[in-house]
């Protein structure tokens, strides 16, 4: 009897407990140091425990499976990205610097989650995975979810002259979905919680000089 | 007689997977390939003991066909219709991406090229329409992959120390449904007391080139994905008419913007910068090479900028 009641306590003890990710920037995600949207929609972190229980409450009982209220679907937004490099010159003299800007230092996708629900359930809430679109029926399939992602972009050469700055950052535009998400089982809820992506469309870089 | 049924059994079973394997191996060397190429514009700019390298996205139909079988590669060439640059395969990458045009699947490979040539003074090459040339022991292929450009240059930067660049910011537009960089935005700053004449501001391109006409000083500050339309005031052609030297003075500092204009449709997302000026009526040049400018995970293909090539595999 008391093994049976372990068991079921360590079952639910699995059920219940998620991934949750944590990022440093004020947004949530790592990669976005700051999110603008075009009208009053917010990040989940911007959303009080009241709110984000009213939410909670708009979410539909289902029998089975997961059920989820959105709070952004696709939302186009503008972002502020991370700083790819940042060198400085204190020397006397020029020094050259290369800077080779990897794929894997881009990061398209980014996923905020809180509670007890895990980074999955946002893979099946995707629009962009394509890098190719458009008039003719376009259909793009990656055969290896784990991609060789070391492969060069671009690199970039330089002279940095004395008492020198030169910076690289990344702005863009992106889409933020976001939700409330609950699994039921037997209609009891097993898992829940908020959930946030977003979704690189474009990334713009800028490179600026500064006196030291 | 159940022993002979066995082996009867074994030698059918036998000789229809050798069968099976030999209608298969015809049926693949009975078919043909195609090779789906995204024209778009590779701009390279190196110094003189560099070997520059060029990355060419190939979508191909036949995982099995001669066209991406390194050892069998010979002679490769970029060429325009008058001029041919030498380049060596390096390597042929399956990028482990598929995609599905018109019901026909393609295999995206990369090839790369290394350009390996030595030179002691300043050479350009800039082909508008631009083709991969590539030598195989039964075929010769050529495809157009867009267009080409290719600078070596002595130095890099600005080797006086008279010029600061505080900004390089692109200017990205929806074009046709393509993200496209119609502007470049960049901060200049004398760094010595004597006027700077800047004499000319060049994209290092084959396809798209800066509207001397059109370039203006800016006052207030824009963001990448801020309409061209807006910053200038008008509603802006980007389609190429004539090439004008850019010419301004610079006192202190200074904000500007380049609008681009493009000679065909091809994507332009990196390309290298050349800044040309004057003090105290010395010439001297400032290059950057190639610059990410952007990069979009949306790309609409439209009958202009992909075409797609035959060839009987062996």
């Amino acid at each position: 009897m008391k093994k049976k009641i372990l068991f079921i306590l360590c079952l639910l003890t699995v059920f219940l407990s998620g991934s949750t990710v944590k990022a440093a920037t004020s947004t949530g995600h790592d990669d976005f140091m700051n999110i603008y949207f075009n009208g009053n929609e917010r990040l989940i972190n911007q959303y009080s425990e009241d709110e984000v229980k009213e939410i909670s409450g708009n979410v539909k009982k289902k029998i089975f499976g997961w059920s989820t209220v959105y709070i952004n679907y696709n939302t186009k937004v503008k972002y502020d990205g991370k700083i790819i490099f940042s060198k400085i010159n204190k020397t006397d003299i020029p020094f050259y610097f290369e800077y080779k800007l990897k794929e894997e230092e881009i990061n398209t996708k980014s996923v905020n989650v809180n509670g007890s629900v895990s980074t999955k359930i946002t893979g099946t809430i995707q629009k962009i995975k394509t890098t190719l679109n458009g008039l003719l029926g376009v259909d793009v399939d990656y055969e290896d979810e784990n991609k060789n992602t070391t492969e060069i972009l671009t690199m970039i050469e330089m002279d940095i002259m004395p008492n020198k700055k030169v910076t690289m950052l990344t702005t863009g535009d992106a889409f933020v979905t976001s939700g409330y998400s609950k699994y039921y089982l037997f209609g009891i809820t097993i898992k829940k919680g908020l959930w946030e992506t977003i979704e690189t469309e474009t990334i713009y870089y800028e490179l600026r000089e500064e006196n030291v | 007689m159940k022993k002979r049924i066995f082996i009867f059994i074994t030698i059918f079973v036998v000789m229809f997977f050798v069968l099976c394997f030999f209608f298969i191996q015809i049926k693949n060397s009975t078919e043909s390939c195609k090779v789906l190429v995204i024209k778009k514009t590779y701009n390279y700019v190196d110094t003189y003991d560099e070997i520059g390298q060029i990355d060419i996205d190939l979508y191909v139909s036949n995982k099995n066909s001669f066209i991406t079988e390194k050892k069998s590669v010979g002679n490769c060439y970029i060429k325009s219709n008058q001029e041919k640059l030498e380049v060596k395969l390096l390597d042929i990458i399956d990028r482990k991406e598929s995609v599905k045009i018109n019901n026909e699947l393609y295999y995206l490979y990369k090839f790369s090229f290394s350009i390996a040539f030595q030179t002691e003074a300043d050479i350009e090459f800039s082909f508008i329409d631009a083709f991969l040339e590539m030598s195989y022991p039964d075929e010769e292929i050529e495809i157009n992959i867009g267009s080409f450009y290719y600078l070596k240059v002595g130095t890099l930067g600005d080797d006086q120390n008279k010029l600061l660049l505080p900004k390089i910011r692109p200017i990205v537009n929806n074009i046709n449904n393509n993200k496209t960089l119609v502007g470049i935005n960049i901060g200049f700053e004398n760094l010595k007391k004597d006027e700077i004449l800047v004499t000319n501001v060049r994209l290092l391109s084959a396809n798209a080139v800066f509207s001397g006409n059109e370039f203006k000083t800016l006052e207030s500050e824009y963001s990448s994905s801020d309409n061209i339309d807006t910053i200038l005031g008008y509603n802006y052609d980007y389609n190429y008419s004539e090439e004008n030297d850019i010419s301004f003075k610079i006192s202190n500092s200074i904000d500007c913007i380049f609008p681009v204009k493009y000679k065909n449709d091809y994507v332009v997302d990196k390309a290298g910068l050349l800044i040309e000026y004057k003090v105290n009526g010395n010439i001297y040049y400032y290059y950057i090479n190639e610059f990410l400018f952007f990069s979009s995970m949306n790309y609409n293909l439209n009958e202009s900028n992909f075409e797609v090539y035959s060839y009987g595999n062996r």
